[in-house]
């Protein structure tokens, strides 16, 4: 005996709904058409797009917590290792690459990390941020082309 | 007045009987030869996002009710009721046909599965002894960013290579059933998927589903979504008419 399962009519976020509805279906003679420019910019607003970097520091610290056993551990690290994972969430509204770095700077910074390391870091920050930028308002766009039907 | 154009219907249908229609709307069926367009008149402003849950709820409406409908894209309006039957159906009416005559009896249906990342990377971590070996060069004393990265990078891949195999053995028995399948989105948490299904099926989809619910226990979890009008397949079904036989034995 399986569990029953809700199947629900349609998706309860708007976003979602978005997703299911613009640029789907038949496409009338373009003429006819209604200009969604602000439609198409929310969407992309609403789909941050996370930069591999941040998905990859976010693995790096799952399997760390992972392998982290409580008698090992110093004092104070699980609570250091929560603030750098929620610091890295709440900052990818700003910017996924930014948000990984100074989460990984804070950490360091408490933790004990050498100043070199976070100048270079800020280096880098400071020449990929306007990639990063173009790049996050690129990339829903072109994720969605493929999704016309 | 300007109309707002949401779907395609045999004209047979068009008068939308017992069609649950969402607040707000007054939709009613423009009929142009054989078919119809399902139209409300247009809100006098620019649309806006929160009017594409009235068209989408529109559109499963009419499909709840057993009836055939091509969706239209959101955001197509047309001045009047003769700008509907000149310019929306009569061009393309021939292909029109074909596609009512294609997803007739089919619906689509959607599952986002969301992947548990620390389950996820459990099974990875578990799966192979270098992620563990990765981690510890991580933790040792002067380890940096880039061997932070290099085991972030490693973990990423195995936890992807995971989640596509438990993807196919989870939704084996959905796809077996379903006549298509297309995965629209796919990343390291959400892998989102719509299934084209006969209407006939719909019950044994949604016993696969729950059979699948209780395989994948808490590493990830099930939205399901339908049955919505054909929207993922509508380029890619066959909607060739079949030639009409040359004589009675087909030569």
């Amino acid at each position: 005996m399986s569990t029953s399962i809700t199947r629900a009519p349609r998706p309860s976020g708007l976003a979602d709904v978005l997703d299911v509805v613009l640029d789907k279906g038949i496409v009338i003679d373009a003429y006819i058409r209604v200009s969604l420019v602000g439609i198409e910019l929310l969407t992309i607003d609403a789909r941050i797009v996370i930069a591999s970097v941040d998905t990859y520091l976010r693995f790096a610290e799952a399997v760390g917590r992972l392998d982290l056993q409580p008698s090992e551990q110093v004092a104070g690290l699980p609570g250091l290792m929560d603030n750098m994972r929620e610091g890295g969430a709440r900052k990818k509204t700003k910017g996924a690459l930014t948000g990984a770095k100074e989460s990984f700077k804070e950490t360091f910074g408490i933790g004990g990390g050498d100043d070199r390391e976070n100048e270079q870091e800020e280096q880098d920050e400071r020449e990929e941020q306007p990639a990063e930028r173009s790049r996050g308002r690129s990339a829903p766009a072109s994720r969605r082309a493929p999704e016309r039907g | 007045m300007v109309l707002l154009v949401h779907g395609i219907v045999r004209s047979e249908d068009a008068d939308l009987v017992d069609v649950r229609v969402p607040d707000g709307l007054r939709p009613r069926g423009v009929i142009g030869g054989l078919l119809a367009a399902v139209v409300s008149p247009a809100p006098d402003r620019d649309l806006t996002a929160d009017d594409a849950a009235p068209h989408l709820d529109l559109l499963v409406a009419v499909v709840a009710q057993g009836l055939s409908v091509l969706p239209v894209s959101f955001g197509t309006v047309a001045p009047d009721d003769d700008a509907v039957r000149d310019e929306v159906l009569a061009p393309e009416a021939d292909a029109l046909e074909r596609r009512l005559d294609a997803v007739a009896g089919l619906v689509e249906l959607r599952l986002d599965l969301t992947f548990d990342t620390d389950a996820s990377v459990a099974a990875a971590r578990d799966a192979d002894p270098t992620l563990r070996e990765m981690a510890e060069r991580a933790r040792q004393p002067g380890a940096g960013f880039s061997e932070k990265l290099a085991l972030g990078e490693a973990t990423a891949m195995r936890v992807a290579e995971h989640q596509e195999a438990l993807v196919e053995e989870w939704t084996g028995e959905l796809e077996d059933l379903a006549e298509r399948s297309a995965v629209l989105h796919g990343d390291e948490q959400l892998r989102r998927i719509a299934y084209l299904v006969r209407r006939d099926r719909l019950d044994d989809a949604d016993a696969a589903v729950g059979r699948m619910q209780d395989a994948l226990g808490d590493r990830a979890r099930i939205e399901y979504i339908g049955p919505l009008p054909v929207f993922s397949f509508l380029e890619s079904l066959d909607v060739r008419r079949e030639p009409a036989p040359t004589s009675r034995w087909g030569w």
